[in-house]
Order: structure tokens, then sequence, then C-alpha cells
């Protein structure tokens, strides 16, 4: 009897906590783990739970009604916002972070800057050697994500302007590995998350199209308007949500929150 | 009546395992059988500008169109450069949240230009837009083309040959590693090993053959390419060498372990007869033992190919994954379990992609079904030999 009542005050107990789900994007989501243990560690009462699979697997659970909040690490494409549409159903989005992706060559590499119209032509295999760019006389070697990353779809989306990447683009699974090619092939040139780069690459400036001034990835927010390459990363969620939801994101956008984006290597 | 039971277990497992195995082939290729009959674009139906005169287009042309490699004009279309809309790219003149009607009025105001091209689900078809036909011979694209980029919107290329002939080169090299080593091991292990060396030998080598797969492509990628890249001199060091090399040592204990097996079943008598007659050792290896299980050599062969074939998460780490069609082994790769495991993760289930996607997973099947049945009718003779 006596065990049979102090499960029904644990049961009673955690009812009283509410629980918030996030969902998505596995570019977002170590950010939401730290977002989550930092803001649980102070003593609330709403328990944050996390998950990955992906922007479009978030989304779609918010759809559903499956999660509280969903990670993006794009904003919904058109097909999703009709569906919200729709269902009759007000979704906010907010700006958490920003992914800066780096331009990185190897270490020997004398090149300093390119065009961001120079590396969708580098991609598609318009520019073959690095003379073309003011290097030595070198075949370059593209490297890129897989086409199952949201790095990759970012990339072809902004950058090649739905240009089409050419048969000698060697692919990657992972970015770790896409460092370590980088890191021992001289001709070689990538793009990486700027958490990824590590003092064996070479990062390059990069200019916005028609623009003649480069620079090199943006690490504040002040910077993000001049760097060409960042992503924003998104939380979507129900209007109106949950007090817990409200309360969260008050604390993702508190200097704390802020100093995390930073810590974890994005940019806030 | 205990018997009678340990019999029925063992039917309905051995029937279960059937089952299932014949469950996964079914389902192969039920999911590929669309990437021959249907078309990646079912789902949409393509629109130009009314004065545009064009009625047709095959899918190459549209390829090339939309890549920028051709223009309206050269195809016999009006004198303007091309507006392309579909459902990936129609954020580009969209801004902030919005309703339906909104998406209609920008689309609809889209189908003023002239060199528009449109590729959208019939009920976001603006009314003024005429319809276009663009064909799909998915038996050309898939065996004819020799580009592979299947996640190019609206139309893909899904050109298999690259993929087919980078497995290919892995494999061949793969084998030229393992067959002469992996019989020179086990000739080593059989006639040369001191007895006690024998077990620490055979247990460093089935250790070997459990190392997790993810750990030699880790130690490929940063040690054998740096070294491929510097010996060869070459650009780089992912290539269908490196991942030849990395997959043939991996399958020597499979090779070696065969081969061992049918030394030692050799009957004492064979040998002893040899050296009787005043052979040396290795005349009696090479004369005598060699051919004797020269079959048992070749189905260890056809079964070591089948695991070169299958191999992906080595592979996917040093190749390079490049879907170049390549005419030298130095050049970067893509195997076709490299592709699958890539792309499969994100490839909505039901999409032309996926079904392209089965269909390397079928011929994959079926190439490694030919080697296994070749394998077996080869191994019965042995006993007769």
């Amino acid at each position: 009897m006596r065990f049979l009542w102090s499960a029904l005050f644990f049961l009673g107990g955690c009812a009283r906590r509410e629980l918030i789900t996030i969902r998505g994007s596995d570019t977002v989501l170590p950010l939401s783990q730290t977002f989550a243990e930092a803001f649980m560690s102070q003593g609330r009462d709403v328990l944050v739970s996390v998950t990955g699979g992906g922007s479009g697997v978030g989304i779609a659970a918010l759809l559903r009604r499956d999660t509280d909040i969903a990670m993006s690490s794009r904003p919904l494409k058109l097909g999703e916002r009709l569906k919200f549409a729709a269902a009759g159903r007000a979704i906010r989005e907010d700006t958490v972070g920003w992914d800066v992706l780096a331009i990185c060559v190897h270490p020997s590499n004398p090149v300093q800057r390119i065009s961001r119209a120079q590396i969708a032509d580098i991609y598609t295999g318009r520019i073959r050697n690095w003379k073309d760019l003011g290097g030595p006389d070198m075949p370059i070697l593209p490297y890129s994500r897989e086409s199952s990353s949201g790095t990759f779809e970012f990339f072809r989306e902004y950058i090649l302007k739905g240009g089409d990447f050419a048969p000698h683009v060697r692919f990657i699974p992972a970015t770790g590995m896409l460092v370590q090619s980088l890191s021992q092939t001289a001709g070689a040139i990538g793009y990486v998350g700027i958490a990824y780069v590590n003092p064996q690459v070479k990062v390059l400036a990069v200019a916005q199209d028609g623009d003649t001034i480069y620079f090199y990835p943006a690490r504040s927010r002040s910077e993000l308007q001049r760097y060409p390459i960042a992503r924003p990363l998104l939380y979507y969620y129900e209007n109106p949500s949950k007090r817990g939801v409200e309360e969260f994101l008050r604390f993702v956008h508190s200097e704390e929150g802020r100093a995390i984006v930073s810590r974890v290597g994005y940019v806030p | 009546m205990r018997k009678e039971w340990g019999r029925r277990v063992f039917q309905v497992a051995a029937l279960t395992t059937f089952l299932i195995l014949g469950g996964i082939t079914i389902f192969l290729f039920r999911e590929a059988l669309p990437a021959i009959i249907g078309s990646p674009y079912e789902e949409i139906r393509f629109g130009v500008h009314p004065t545009n005169p064009l009625h047709a287009l095959t899918s190459s042309e549209a390829r090339a169109l939309i890549k920028g490699e051709r223009t309206w004009a050269s195809l016999g279309g009006p004198h303007a450069p091309l507006v392309l809309v579909h459902l990936g790219n129609i954020e580009r003149y969209l801004q902030g949240p919005l309703t339906t009607a909104d998406v209609e009025r920008c689309i609809d105001s889209l189908a003023d230009y002239r060199g528009v091209l449109f590729a959208l689900p019939p009920s976001l078809m603006p009314t003024k837009a005429k319809p276009i036909r663009v064909s799909w011979n998915s038996v050309k694209e898939l065996f004819l083309s020799i580009h592979w980029s299947p996640t190019y919107e609206p139309v893909p290329s899904v050109g298999v040959w690259p993929l087919i002939l980078g497995s290919l080169w892995v494999s061949f090299i793969g084998l030229l590693v393992v067959v002469p080593l992996g019989i020179a091991m086990a000739v080593y292990a059989v006639e040369f090993l001191p007895k006690h060396l024998y077990y620490p030998l055979k247990i460093m080598w089935e250790m070997l053959a459990g190392l997790p797969s993810v750990i030699v492509g880790f130690w490929g990628l940063v040690v054998l390419v740096p070294w491929i890249q510097k010996v060869f001199r070459l650009n780089a060091g992912e290539t269908a060498l490196t991942a030849g090399l990395l997959l043939g040592w991996m399958t020597l204990p499979l090779m070696a372990s065969l081969v061992e097996e049918a030394l030692q079943a050799i009957p004492p008598l064979l040998s002893e007869s040899s050296y009787g007659l005043g052979a040396t050792q290795w005349q009696t290896i090479l004369r005598l033992k060699l051919p004797y299980v020269m079959p048992s050599i070749v189905t260890a062969t056809l079964l070591s190919a089948g695991r070169i074939l299958g191999e992906t998460m080595v592979v996917l780490m040093v190749s390079g994954n490049a879907p170049l069609l390549s005419f030298t082994p130095l050049a970067p790769v893509r195997t076709l379990p490299a592709t699958l495991a890539a792309e499969l993760g994100e490839a909505p289930v039901g999409s032309y992609h996926y079904s392209v996607l089965f269909l390397l997973g079928s011929i994959l099947f079926i190439v490694t079904l030919l080697l296994n049945i070749a394998a077996y009718s080869i191994r019965p003779r042995h006993g007769s030999a």
C-alpha cells in the first residue's frame, strides 16, 4: 500500500513538470542539447527532450503535433508552408543562431581569396586549375559533403544557385573526414562549418557577388551581412505555444543562451 | 518424441530464414521497379510562356537548358533567358510568411517571363502557362547516360555506369591483392609454419577479420591515402587503388581460411606418395597440392569477390566517391554500395531517387547471387577430383 502511494506521488510530481520536445536538424542538435542541459540545470519545472533526424523530419513532426519545437537548418519549403496554411496552423519562426561555412584549402596553397561565383565555377567544373585564381599551375580538387547532408543542399542552392556538381567532385560522408582530406591534399578545396575548422587547413576570404571586398568567415552577428555563406539555424513552433516553450525560448535568447551559441561553434 | 521436436525446431528455423530472405528479395525488386517503369517527374507538370513555340523537350535537352549548357534559342524556343521555377527554388522569388494566395499570385506573375519554364504540381501550375512535354526514357537514362546526379531538380541524371565501373575497379584490384596473398598465407600456414606458432597466427588473422571496417577505413584515410598520393605522385590519394588495396587486405582472412581448409583436407597418402617418388616440398606444393585444391581456390576467389563487392564503409571513406567514368585505377570512384549507403538515408520513400537506389541494390544482389551460384557449382567437383 505504501508503495502504491509513493508511486502516485511520484507520478503526480512528474505531471507537474511540463515536458517539451524538440526535434529536427542534426546541425542544430548539439546546440539544442546544450541549451536544454543548461536550461534544466537551473532547476525549473520544465523538462526538455531533444532528438535529431533531420530538418524535414522535425517539420513533419510539428505538422503532426508530435513535437513542440521543430529545429531546422533551412527555411520552410514552399510545400511545407502550404501544408501548415491548409491546416490553419499559425507557425512562428525564430532564428537561434547562424552556421557559417568556411571555404578551406590546403595550408600550402598561396591563394588567399575567392568570389562566390568562382566557388560555383569550381564545383560545376568551369574552373579546373588554381592558376585561374592567381595560384600555382595545379589542378583544383573540389571536395563536397554527400547529398544526404543539409550542408550540401544549402551549398547547391545558395552557392551553385541551382547548378549541378561536376562529376569529378569528390563526395565525403562526414565533415571531420572532409577536413582530414583537405589537410593532406595540396590542390583541394572544400566547404565546412566554421566549428570544424582546425589549424591544418587554410580558410579563404570570400566576396559577395559583384563585390570586390573579401571577408573572412563571420564570428559575430555584425559581420554576417558581409560574409556570403551563412545560414540561419531556426526553431519553428506553434503560435500560441505552451508556457514551457515560451520560457525555454526566453532562455535561448538570454545572455547565457547567446554565450552557449558561441561555445558550440555557431554565430549568435 | 524429443527427437521429433528437435527436428521441428530446425525445420521452422530454416523455413523462417527462407521466408525472410524471400521477403527481402521481393521487397528489393518491387521497390526498384518504378525506376524502370516510372519517371522522376510523375507528380509535376512542365509549362512555358504561351508564345513559346516548343511543344516537347527530351530529358537531355531540358537538363542542358536548366544547367545553362544550351539556351532557349538554340532549341528553337524564344530569344529570352531561362527563368526556371520549381518547388525547390521558388523561395528565391518569395519573401516572408505566405498564404496560398500569395504563392499563386507570385507564380502567376512569373508566368509573364517569355523564357519561363515551370516544373510544378498541377495544382500550382498557372492557367496562362502552356503545357510542354518533357520525355523520360528510363532505360536510356539509366544505362546510356554516364552522369550520376540523382538529386538534381527537376531533371536528375541517373546513369549507373560510373557506379558499376567503380565497383568493378575496386573488386578487380581487391582480387589482385587477395588471391595471391591469400594462397601464400594458406600454403605458409600449412607447410612451413612451426606447430607452436600455428594457433597464434590463426588467432591474429581471425582478429583481422573482426576489425570494425570503420577503423580500417579511418586508418586507410590517414595512412594509406597520403602514401598512395606520394608514391604515385597523384594530386589526391583517394582512388580506386586505395580502396581496392584495403578491401583486398580485409578479405585476406576469408580467402586464406578457405584455401587452408582445402589444403588440410588433402589425403596424406597423396603427398606421401609424392615425397616417396622423390619430389621436393616445392614440387609437391606446386605440382600436386595447388592443382588438387584448384576448385576450392576458384570458389574462395568468387566468395571473396562477393565480399569485396558488397563492402560499404571502407570504400565510402577512401575511394573519393566521385561518380567519374574512369579508365585508370588512380582516379576516384564511386561504388554501388557506397552510393546506397550515402544516399538512401535522405531519399524520400517512394521517390524516383529511392527507386533508382533500390535498382542499384538489385544489380548488386544479382551479381553477388551469380558469384555465389558459380562458387558453389564448382565446389562439388572437388570430391571427385
